[in-house]
């Protein structure tokens, strides 16, 4: 059990992000629009979050072409899924008055 | 820094509310290729039906099985690209199917229809009433599609009983079409 909030991941815009992300299914992705209109962000700020996500290894971002536009998909990885797993169950253990 | 109960609560309502909208706009995705299919059929039935009012049965059978067959290969390869495992989908969507066709068949045998435009109407009211509650749980587009048909439906039988069938041809499969389109979007 954590002990303490996972900081990367509580703050509002990075857990609305990785909660989007984990309930895909395995190797699935989201391309950055859906992703977007899913946590409601700007193109800036869901970038910038998304770029501390993957400097931690919680995220990875694969950018190719699709009929010659640019498409950018985001996936939850396995030690993301653990990260977030963990730090909802600290948030769990507050209500519960066990923190 | 320690959160508080506050925090912690508001923290796990937005878990929550970001996999909502994230399942409902999956089952948006989801949900387009089926209205592009039915609404094609829904097309070419209705409009066969004011055609060759003779031929109505056996032109719905085809393209009841048709649209099921395609409906069921849709679901399954949209539950294997994700991953989920499919035991029981065929079970479940057959039975399904089987409710809907029957319920329609029973109300026919209960009330018999004493009008050829009832026949037409009453099952396009059944797929109105299920997208709408469908979309009272799982989304706002599902039940505005639902609410267009069903009001397409009561409107033509009020107001073109005449070529009914023809009015509901163009106006469900446009409200179905353009349906999948705004489901595609989202």
């Amino acid at each position: 059990m954590a002990a303490a909030p996972n900081e990367l991941i509580h703050q509002p815009l990075r857990l609305r992000i990785m909660a989007a992300l984990n309930s895909l299914p395995p190797r699935e992705s989201l391309e950055f629009t859906r992703l977007k209109s899913i946590v409601a962000a700007t193109d800036g700020n869901l970038g910038a979050h998304l770029a501390t996500l993957e400097n931690a290894r919680y995220v990875r971002i694969d950018k190719d072409f699709l009929e010659k536009k640019p498409r950018t998909r985001i996936a939850i990885t396995r030690e993301g899924r653990q990260a977030l797993m963990q730090h909802v169950a600290y948030l769990r253990n507050i209500l519960d008055g066990v923190v | 820094m320690p959160l508080s109960t506050q925090d912690a609560a508001s923290a796990l309502d937005d878990i929550a509310d970001v996999q909502h909208r994230a399942s409902v706009l999956n089952g948006y995705q989801q949900g387009a290729p089926h209205f592009f299919l039915w609404g094609t059929i829904w097309f070419i039935g209705y409009a066969a039906t004011d055609l060759w009012p003779q031929w109505a049965w056996a032109v719905w059978l085809a393209l009841d099985v048709g649209g099921m067959t395609g409906s069921f290969l849709l679901g399954s390869a949209s539950m294997s690209r994700s991953g989920v495992s499919s035991a029981g989908y065929g079970r479940r969507f057959s039975a399904t199917s089987l409710a809907i066709v029957a319920l329609i068949a029973a109300t026919f045998y209960i009330l018999a229809p004493t009008k050829a435009a009832q026949f037409g109407a009453f099952p396009a009211l059944v797929i109105a009433a299920l997208y709408t509650g469908f979309g009272i749980w799982r989304g706002t587009r599902w039940a505005v599609a639902g609410m267009v048909l069903g009001a397409c439906t009561v409107g033509g039988y009020a107001l073109f009983k005449e070529h009914f069938n023809l009015w509901l041809a163009a106006s469900g499969a446009a409200t179905l079409l353009l349906s999948g389109a705004w489901l595609r979007r989202a």
